[in-house]
Parts: structure tokens; sequence; C-alpha cells
């Protein structure tokens, strides 16, 4: 093999290492979607005074399975799955500060909605979180797959 | 130099560079992306879980019947030395990687 065609293969084993970032869906809608409706669900049978505690406790305990039950159907459902501390990292520097906006969403709607007495005020608040998810997972996707593909065209 | 030939051919090189990204990939998702038909992947598959440089998992997502492959540590090996291989060839010519159009 000449210089040429090990350098072409080097730049198809970067390609194809890129690609396979690009096209992977690192996070799904429906997924990130029906855990904020979960979490929403949560905060709605919790409202203090509308259930009895056993109620609010059974209801708990069975959101809480449905959440499992949803990442283990995520976890079966995608299509590669990646264990590089790099990757986890770039997935990470995108992923984590954008949960942290619908968290804080979360609160900014439902602590003043609480506070004023408003029923439902904390899922009032989920309803806030699982919108901003489902909204916002596409173009965080797009952003952590251009982020991974980046390492593999530039760093490989 | 001696490059690996159970690796070398461009499909077989593309399949294995697409699983030593991953930890684990399912089977239409590597056909996609290498741009191979079924049938290909499946050859090639077999091929190189004979050399030992690839494990298939077969299972089921609901009711369909999925196959996922990961490289196993002998083919991560087998890759790893492939690459040096290519950069080691590549190195003296002052070369730099040549994008192919064609991936």
């Amino acid at each position: 093999m000449n210089p040429e065609e090990a350098a072409r293969s080097l730049a198809t084993i970067r390609q194809t290492q890129a690609k396979a970032m690009r096209a992977q869906p690192w996070l799904s809608t429906w997924f990130i979607t029906s855990l904020g409706l979960l979490i929403t669900g949560i905060l709605a049978v919790a409202e203090p005074g509308r259930l009895p505690v056993p109620a609010i406790v059974g209801c708990v305990l069975l959101l809480a399975a449905a959440m499992v039950a949803l990442g283990t159907v995520y976890g079966k459902t995608r299509p590669m799955s990646v264990k590089d501390p790099a990757l986890r990292r770039d997935f990470s520097a995108v992923y984590l500060p954008w949960l942290a906006g619908g968290i804080l969403l979360s609160y900014a709607v439902s602590f003043p909605l609480a506070a004023a007495h408003v029923p439902y005020g904390m899922a009032c608040g989920g309803l806030a979180m699982t919108l901003y998810f489902a909204l916002g997972s596409r173009a965080v996707s797009r952003a952590i797959a251009r982020r991974t593909a980046r390492r593999f065209e530039e760093n490989r | 130099m001696e490059l690996d030939p159970v690796i070398h051919a461009p499909t077989r090189l593309q399949i294995v560079s697409l699983l030593a990204a991953a930890e684990e990939a399912e089977f239409g998702f590597v056909r996609d992306t290498v741009g191979v038909s079924d049938s290909v992947l499946s050859k090639h598959g077999s091929a190189l879980e004979s050399a030992g440089y690839v494990a298939v998992r077969k299972g089921y997502v609901g009711k369909r019947p999925k196959t996922w492959f990961s490289l196993t540590a002998r083919g991560r090996a087998a890759f790893t030395a492939y690459v040096e291989n290519l950069q080691r060839i590549v190195a003296p010519s002052g070369l730099s990687v040549v994008p192919d159009k064609h991936v």
C-alpha cells in the first residue's frame, strides 16, 4: 500500500466514525418528553391535600416503575451505544446545561404558582419543563452529534 | 509492512471503524451508515465474527428480532494495530489525510 492509499484509508476510517456519530439519535424526543410527563405526573399526585398518603405513595411508585421501564426501552432501542469517556464528556457538555435549563424553568414556573396557592402549581412547572424538553430535544441532539462527529474528524 | 487482511477490505474496514467508535451497534444502523445491503453486511459480519474480531448478539425489541455487533478485545487490538500501520506508511510521505468523497 502506498502512502496515498494509506492516507485515503485513514480518511475513510475518520469519516465512517464521524458519519456514525452524526447519524446517532443522541437524545430521542419521545424519551425525554415521556420522562418529563412522568415527572409532571409525580408532581401532580404529590400535590398536598389532594390524595390520601397511601394513594400518593402507590401512584409515585407506579410512575417511578414506568420511568425505569422507559429507560429500559430507550436503552434497548438505541441503535448505537458508546462507552468512550471523551464521547460521554461531549454528550454531557451539551446535555447537562440544557437539562439544568429545563429544571430551572420548572422551578421558575412552579414556585411562584405554588406560593400563590394556585392548584397544581408544581405540576404546571413540570408541564413547562416537558414542553421545553419536547421543543428543544432535536436541536440538542443535533448539537451533540455535531460535537462528537467533530472529535472524529479533527482529533483522531 | 503487512496490513491485517481480515479488515483490509474497504467494507470491513468501515464496519470495524464504526464498531471501534461504539460499544455496540445495531445491524440496521451499521448497514445504513456503511451503505451496504443486508446480505453484504451479514457476509462481512460473519467473516469478522469467524476471525474473532466481532461479537454478534441477537435479541428482540418487542416482537422484532434484532442483531447487535460489537468489537471484541482482539478486534479492537487488530484495528488499533491496523491504524498504527497506516500512520507509519503515511508519516514519511508527509501526506495529510485525504478525504474520501464516497463515504
